[in-house]
């Protein structure tokens, strides 16, 4: 007889189907996406707070149509700006341009993203042509940018300029007419206090964003939680429990996972242990 | 009138042998710790889901389980959160070092104005005092 898998997740993202919570915020960011203005979005959250459950989350195509975010109007690209070794604005736009579909034949921004993807360097200004490819094609671009803090480097000097520059670049691709691109970017610390040490001479790069900060769970999404990983598996948390993996782990999302994951084993130890109990056989 | 009884045994409830009956058919609704229904086997079914035993017991559960969780980070966390808050941050560490190096110097230079020994020596603790405090910010 198999032993009942453990339902909680923890050190990993958790898939869309195991998602929870975090209603506001799924609601923000898609009123962004869809809304009249194309908004962008800035999430922010401490260590193992969720922010890359919630960008998988978004970016599902289930659920981002049960939005309106469908895919004939829209392209959801997700990237961890972490998977891009050595960042640089080049390296940056070569990944996005590999991970955006292709058109059959003429259609969209095909021959533009071919040409770019053959250029040494490619800067903000150069994905114009793309985005009025996107557009002229009835969708518009969002790119979900975690760990985005790996493409704003202010430890040097000469990185300064750099960043600066590639940041002013994104605001303009952002702010462009006719509105073809989105982001929604996932960092620890605010976009905000990351951008601190760059000089903008237009607009800082931050005030296009609606700020987003992920808190611990609510009692509240902490029970729907649990309850949503135990249906099914036969085991029940009391009363006590739930007070207990809620009061040590503060309704954070990675210690509330990993404290009921342990709760469960222990159960399922304790229910081993008794005799005839479903020790295996 | 009729009256509900058990048959085999008239002093258990007449509810008993059905219940169990229902656990052993594995009904919707009756359920054992751990094993969904769906997968669990007759000869499995005798127990039914109980919550964790006595109080003793439940607060050991929970105090490994805390143990383990400090050892995976979580004191650790909750220390550097504590520390955040704590300390004194390092722009003001620093800015009283350097006052006190500041007020050391000019003491220092009054000292040897006044050719004062002991001047000369509060001087040299102020710039002491100072430089300990440059030594603790962190950087």
């Amino acid at each position: 007889m198999p032993k009942p898998r453990n339902p909680f997740i923890y050190g990993v993202p958790v898939p869309p189907s195991r998602f929870v919570g975090r209603r506001q915020e799924v609601r923000t960011i898609f009123n962004q996406i869809a809304g009249p203005a194309l908004g962008s979005v800035a999430i922010n959250g401490e260590h193992r707070i969720g922010r890359t459950s919630l960008l998988h989350y978004v970016v599902d195509p289930e659920i981002a149509e049960g939005w309106g975010v469908t895919p004939d109007r829209y392209i959801l690209l997700y990237l961890d700006c972490q998977s891009i070794s050595g960042f640089t604005p080049t390296r940056f736009w070569r990944r996005v341009l590999g991970l955006l579909p292709r058109w059959p034949g003429d259609e969209g921004p095909s021959e533009a993203i071919e040409r770019l993807l053959s250029q040494e360097e490619i800067a903000c200004s150069d994905l114009d042509a793309v985005l009025d490819g996107v557009h002229e094609n009835g969708r518009k671009l969002v790119l979900l940018l975690d760990e985005f803090e790996w493409a704003i480097r202010t430890d040097m000097e000469e990185d300064l300029a750099t960043t600066r520059d590639f940041l002013s670049g994104l605001r303009a691709l952002i702010g462009r007419v006719p509105r073809a691109l989105s982001l929604v970017v996932a960092t620890r610390e605010p976009l905000e206090a990351l951008c601190r040490p760059i000089k903008f001479i237009g607009s800082p790069f931050h005030t296009i964003f609606v700020s987003l900060s992920l808190k611990p769970f609510t009692r509240e999404e902490a029970e729907e939680l649990i309850d949503k990983y135990l249906k099914g598996t036969g085991v029940e948390f009391s009363k006590e429990d739930r007070d207990f993996v809620y009061k040590v782990s503060k309704g954070h999302p990675y210690w509330l996972q990993n404290a009921c994951f342990k709760l469960f084993e222990k159960k399922l130890e304790l229910f081993e242990q008794v005799p005839g109990g479903g020790g295996r056989q | 009138m009729m009256q509900a009884c058990n048959e085999k045994d008239p002093t258990k409830s007449p509810y008993e042998d059905v219940l169990q009956s229902l656990i052993e058919e594995g009904a919707p609704g009756t359920t054992l710790v751990g094993i969904p229904l769906e997968e669990a086997g007759p000869e499995r079914m005798a127990r039914k889901a109980s919550p964790l035993p006595q109080p003793e017991v439940r607060q050991k559960i929970y105090n490994d389980i805390k143990h383990a969780l400090r050892e995976e980070g979580l004191a650790k966390e909750g220390q550097r959160e504590r520390a955040k808050e704590v300390l004194f941050p390092k722009q003001l560490l620093s800015r009283i070092g350097f006052a006190f190096l500041f007020v050391g110097v000019v003491v220092g230079v009054i000292a040897v104005i006044m050719q004062s020994f002991q001047i000369f020596l509060g001087a040299g603790l102020l710039i002491l005092v100072g430089g300990v405090f440059l030594i603790i910010t962190p950087t």
